[in-house]
Order: structure tokens, then C-alpha cells, then sequence
């Protein structure tokens, strides 16, 4: 059985929204920084074998904005969840998490959001640590679309709980 | 204005795809899904895979700018809008290629974004930056003043132990551990300096003081040192200085004496030359330039700007005491800083460099010396210069008591070569000097006084003081041309007699 479901992935411009894709999506990444503008649709299928379902998992890559406010209402229309992502080594892209999550809750309550620190892989463990522990709400995954850590279990889980 | 908003539809043409309630494609005129008709539209791309939300038999209007999509490995940036009707089951989904006028928008965006990430990312790495040398200099700050302690406690054993009974060997190597613990006092302390000055725990204190006073002790120190190394050592101050200026007299010192220990250890031959220069002296403030000059190996001009920067070292063959971590001229930069003033270096490679210190001071309103201070300067003048040289440090304790300080003024030395040295620099009445000293033994040093031909000290009286009572002793004593021989324990009435009549004989003999 295949069931097809919107995901979102929103955040501030330069945290590396596309490079998740890429990495999930085709397995690569490129250093260079490449901006989105409006949004680009990539579509992947997990098979979900404790279930004997596939989920299709239709990504919806939103070019970044400094204000998620700013994000055109009408790409938000029938997601099935979020992913906000911020960049771990750039403070002003998570100095506004708090009021960004909310802003997403007013628009669809029930949508889950999953948060992700993407760029894991320049920060030290001690230093993700702390970050943590700095950042409320609680953040679900640090990611590395360059090594790849914990992408796929990002997209994986994600898939898992919208079936 | 409205050009801008017209041009990107200029020569565009809308593409309209027309879908039932079943969302299946009834009418097709766009070239990007070819063979569309009768196929669902959600299999013509991902775009479409989701609008279920898009509500039925309702007039409404949902536009998606700038959705990129990509056809046989084309990339089109679309508008789409899609339609719906009040009266009518199907849609209309309406496609407009803005593929060129995104294309220029994204390489706008593309300047745009870089540069705030990458000021975003600068100003993140400052951050960084200054919290590691913020933790940096509180760990300096808390392990100096932890490390100061031993050492400290090093001192001051050394002090007890230089005054117990010790052999030759003994007193040389406690001499070196001494010396060896001053030097990490100064590194220690340097650092701390340092560490103090970039935190900001740093306090400029003002009072008057005696800038004459001030050099001088400098001049002392410096003049010393330089002897040593055999070195001439220059010192003067512009007369038109007055005697009392306001500012840190500490923080002076500090600078003077780091430029002047830099000449000395940069130099192996030649003069170091301390001046002060009155640069401007308005009623109530002055500028002093302070001048350091040397004949040392000098520094290479390319490098003179790294000079203050911290942990810069002159590397340089010749100097084989190069002690210290680089952080002195670093410390006296900063330091003149602190004080409002300026500090330019002059170097030439193997001619010497020229360091000035440029400061500002307030002219004290009190420009005369207290009468104490002059009577007791007065009474140094006429009292009679005594050098001893005896290695015992308890010499110094009996010679004190014995000697009162308003008619004698003692100095101390522990070795026959520092006995040389200091008649060289200084004009003595008398010599008191133990038999047993180190490396040049007491009547080697009378003999060197003898046969000097410097008419300052050649003739000067000299006592002998020996713990033996030896008649053999005396008479080579005497031989040597000692003018007399004394046995310890001191004896006031025996010393001060010998003394008072040999620095008369002497007198009368150059009247």
C-alpha cells in the first residue's frame, strides 16, 4: 500500500534545507552553497517493512527566509509535517526558534515539526552539548547533510509516524 | 516601479490545463506535460501529488510562485494558480513560465545571502573567539597567581638559607637557584601583566613623585647590569624636567626598565644611553620623550611592525641569554597606551635601535624636596663610603650595628670581581674585605686595586679581615700592600679606629 505525504522543510536561508534533501534523496552533497528561491519538490519512497507499507514522502524544499512569517502561505497548504532546520554554527538562525515553532502550531496545529540542527559535523560533541541545553524547545535530531549523519533517520522516523 | 512587474510577463505565455472532479486531465495546451489528457494530474509531478486540499465547487484562487520543477533534465521556474468554481466541478490550473526572470532573482539572492552568512558566520567566530580568551586569560589570571605563591616560598627559603653557614660551592649554586626564580617571577609576572592588561583589570594610579628619583634608580639597576656585561651605561634628563610630575610611576618604571633589560641583552658591545627630553611643558603639564638607545644587533625594518605584538622574540646568534617569552614589549605597548602616550622604534641591523617613549604628565604643584629628604640626602653625601665585601651574610648584620649610618654608609658585595666593579663605578673611602671570597680571593683583589691604574680607588684604604689570627696571614696581607689586617669577630672600637684613621691618613695625604 503507498501512501503519499507532504513534508516541509523550513528554516532560515544557508542551513542546509536542500543539502538534507540531496543527501536523503540522491545520497550527495556539494559544499557549495547554492540558494533556493520559491521551492523545489523532491519525492522518495521509504518502505516501511514492520508495517509492509511505503510512504512516499513528497519534500517540499522552501527557500529561507530571515522571518519564517515571510513563507508564502499557499506552500504550506495540506503538509503532512515539518521539518524546521537551523544551521548549529549560526545563532541567528535558532535565536527565533521559539516564536517560529509557534508561528507553524497557529497555522496547523496538529502538523508534527520535528527540529534539526543541521552542520553537526563543525561543532565538538561538548559544544552540541551545551547547544542543547541552550535551545528550547527540545531540538529531535542534529544532522550532518555532509556526513550524512542521522538523515536518514531524520526522514526515516518521520515517515514511520505520519502512516 | 511598474515595468518591473510587467517585464517578467512580457513575452510569456500561460500554459492551461483544465481537470475534472476526479482530478484526471480533461484539456491540455501546456508543452511541459505532453500526453497528459486523461491521465491523473497528480502523476504529471510531485507538485501535484498533494492538492487534495484545493476545495470543490467553491470560486477560489491558490497561487504557488515560483515552483521549480524539472522536465527531461530542464529546470522551469513556474507560476501556477490554480482555479476553482463556484458552478462548475472542474479546474483550471494555469501555468506561467517565469523561468528567466527567477533565474536573475536567484542570482540576486544568491550575493544577498552569502553575504549575511558569511557576516553571520564572522560575527559568530569573534564570538568564539572572545569567550576562548575571555576562559583563557581568567585561567592565566587564576594559574599565575597560584604558580607566584611557590615561588615566593622559593625566595624566601633561599633568603634563609643565603644567611646560614655555607661553603663556596654551596653559596654559588643557591646564587643560581635565586637567580633562576627571579627570572620565573618575571615570566610569571609578565603574564600576568599581560593577561590583566587584555581583560581590562588593568589600573593606571596617579600620585606625585620625583622623576630625578625615578630615573636614577633606574640608572642604578641598568648601570649594574651593564657593567656586568661590560657594557657603558648613559643616563640624563633634561634639565628644564621639573622635580615632581604627576602620573604611575609604577607603570614608568615598568616600561623603562623592560626597554632598558631589552638593550642590555640585545648588545654585546657598545653603550645603552637613557635620556628624558622635555618635548613640550605648557603651566601645568608636560611631555617627556623617554630615549633608549643601544648599539645592539638591532632588528630588521620588515619586522619592527611585529615588535609589540605579543610572544615576538629577536632571534639573533650572538645573543645566547635571550631569557623571557616575548611578552615585553607587548606589555610596554599596552602600558603606553594605558598612560595616553606613544611609543616608535628605530632599528638598524647590526648598528643598534632606538626605541621613544612619548608621555604626558601634570606638573605637580609641589616642586620642592622635603627638608627631611635633603638633610638625609646631606648626610649621605658626607658620610663615608664603605664597601664590604664578605661573602658571610651575617658581615652584613654585624657591620651594620657596628657603623653608624649617619657617618658610614656601607655597601655589601660577595666577591672579589664585584669588588673591582663597584670601585669602577662608584667612588669608596674605604674597602673592608674578607680574605675568602669567591673566584678572585681577597688578596688577589688587593693586589688587582694595587696595580689598577685608576687614581680614583688604587690607593684606597683596605682592611683585611680574616678568622684565622694568623701572623703569616698578616704579613702577606701587608705584602700585598693591605693596609691593614683585622681578625673576626668585628670589634667596634678596633674597626672603627682603623677605619677613621685611614681614611684621615688618606686625606692627609691628598692635602
Amino acid at each position: 500500500m503507498k501512501i503519499s505525504k507532504k513534508v516541509v522543510l523550513i528554516g532560515h536561508f544557508g542551513v542546509g534545507k536542500s543539502s538534507l534533501i540531496r543527501r536523503f534523496v540522491e545520497n550527495t552533497f556539494s559544499d557549495d552553497y547554492k540558494v533556493t528561491i520559491g521551492v523545489h519538490i523532491f519525492k522518495k519512497s521509504v518502505a516501511i517493512p514492520e508495517e509492509g507499507k511505503d510512504v512516499s514522502l513528497v519534500i517540499w524544499d522552501l527557500e529561507g527566509n530571515d522571518d519564517i512569517r515571510d513563507t508564502r502561505t499557499s506552500y504550506l497548504l495540506g503538509t503532512s509535517a515539518y521539518i524546521y532546520v537551523f544551521d548549529v554554527t549560526r545563532p541567528a538562525t535558532y535565536n527565533t526558534i521559539g516564536s517560529d515553532i509557534e508561528y507553524l502550531k497557529q497555522h496547523s496545529d496538529k502538523t508534527p515539526i520535528r527540529i534539526v540542527g543541521n552542520k553537526e559535523d563543525l561543532l565538538t560533541k561538548e559544544q552540541i552539548k551545551d547547544l542543547n541545553g541552550e535551545i528550547e524547545p527540545l531540538i529531535d535530531f542534529f544532522t550532518s547533510a555532509k556526513t550524512g549523519n542521522k538523515v536518514d533517520e531524520l526522514f526515516s522516523k518521520l515517515a514511520m509516524e505520519l502512516i | 516601479m511598474l515595468n518591473s512587474y510587467i517585464n517578467p510577463h512580457v513575452n510569456t505565455i500561460n500554459q492551461f490545463i483544465v481537470i475534472n472532479e476526479k482530478g484526471n486531465v480533461i484539456e491540455n495546451e501546456s508543452p511541459f506535460f505532453k500526453d497528459a489528457i486523461g491521465k491523473p494530474i497528480k502523476t504529471l509531478h510531485p507538485f501535484f501529488e498533494n492538492i487534495d486540499f484545493i476545495p470543490k465547487k467553491e470560486t477560489q484562487e491558490l497561487n504557488f510562485k515560483c515552483v521549480n520543477i524539472f522536465l527531461d533534465d530542464v529546470r522551469y521556474v513556474i507560476d501556477i494558480t490554480i482555479k476553482t468554481f463556484e458552478k462548475d466541478t472542474n479546474s483550471l490550473v494555469i501555468i506561467d513560465d517565469l523561468t528567466k526572470h527567477y533565474n536573475n532573482l536567484q542570482k540576486v539572492t544568491q550575493i544577498r545571502n552569502e553575504t549575511i552568512i558569511n557576516s553571520q558566520l564572522l560575527k559568530y567566530k569573534n564570538h568564539i573567539l572572545q569567550e576562548k580568551e575571555r576562559f583563557k586569560n581568567r585561567f592565566i589570571r587564576s594559574f599565575s597567581h597560584e604558580i607566584r605563591i611557590p615561588i615566593n616560598s622559593i625566595n624566601r627559603m633561599c633568603l634563609l638559607l643565603k644567611n646560614t653557614n655555607l661553603s663556596q660551592n654551596q653559596r654559588y649554586n643557591l646564587n643560581v637557584v635565586t637567580n633562576i626564580n627571579d627570572q620565573l617571577k618575571h615570566i610569571i609576572n609578565d603574564i600576568l601583566d599581560i593577561s590583566r592588561i587584555e581583560t581590562g583589570y588593568f589600573e593606571i594610579n596617579t600620585s606625585s613623585f620625583n622623576i630625578y628619583e625615578a630615573i636614577d634608580h633606574i640608572n642604578a639597576i641598568s648601570k649594574q647590569k651593564c657593567i656586568e656585561k661590560g657594557l657603558n651605561f648613559i643616563c640624563k634628563v633634561d634639565e628644564s624636567c621639573p622635580l615632581f610630575i604627576d602620573g604611575d610611576q609604577y607603570r614608568l618604571t615598568q616600561i623603562l626598565t623592560n626597554l632598558t633589560e631589552n638593550a642590555i641583552k640585545f648588545t654585546t658591545s657598545g653603550t645603552i644611553k637613557l635620556e628624558v627630553i622635555v618635548k613640550n611643558k605648557a603651566k601645568n603639564t608636560i611631555e617627556l620623550d623617554f630615549k633608549i638607545n643601544d648599539t645592539g644587533v638591532g632588528i630588521d625594518k620588515k619586522k619592527l611592525n611585529a615588535i609589540f605584538n605579543g610572544f615576538y622574540q629577536i632571534k639573533n646568534t650572538k645573543i645566547k641569554d635571550n631569557k623571557g617569552i616575548g611578552l615585553g614589549l607587548s606589555i610596554v605597548k599596552h602600558l603606553a597606551d594605558a598612560l595616553k602616550g606613544t611609543i616608535t622604534v628605530d632599528s638598524e641591523l647590526k648598528k643598534g635601535t632606538s626605541f621613544t617613549v612619548g608621555l604626558p604628565f601634570a606638573i605637580s604643584e609641589k616642586q620642592t624636596l622635603d627638608e627631611k629628604i635633603i638633610e638625609e640626602r646631606k648626610q649621605l653625601e658626607n658620610a663615608f663610603k664603605i664597601l664590604v665585601a664578605d661573602p658571610f651574610s651575617k658581615a652584613e648584620i654585624e657591620l651594620e650595628s657596628i657603623f653608624n649610618q649617619k657617618k658610614y654608609n656601607l655597601n655589601f658585595v660577595e666577591s672579589g670581581d664585584a669588588v673591582i666593579e663597584s670601585l669602577y663605578r662608584k667612588k669608596y673611602d674605604a674597602v673592608i674585605m674578607n680574605l675568602k671570597l669567591p673566584k678572585m680571593d681577597g688578596l688577589d683583589t688587593v693586589r688587582y686595586i694595587r696595580l689598577s691604574e685608576d687614581a680614583d680607588f688604587k690607593d684606597i684604604p683596605v682592611i683585611m679581615v680574616s678568622t684565622n689570627n694568623d701572623e703569616e696571614e698578616e704579613r702577606k696581607c701587608i705584602q700585598n700592600r693591605a693596609n691593614a689586617y683585622i681578625s673576626k669577630p668585628y670589634e667596634k672600637k678596633v674597626l672603627t679606629k682603623k677605619i677613621n684613621t685611614l681614611i684621615k691618613e688618606k686625606a692627609d695625604l691628598l692635602t
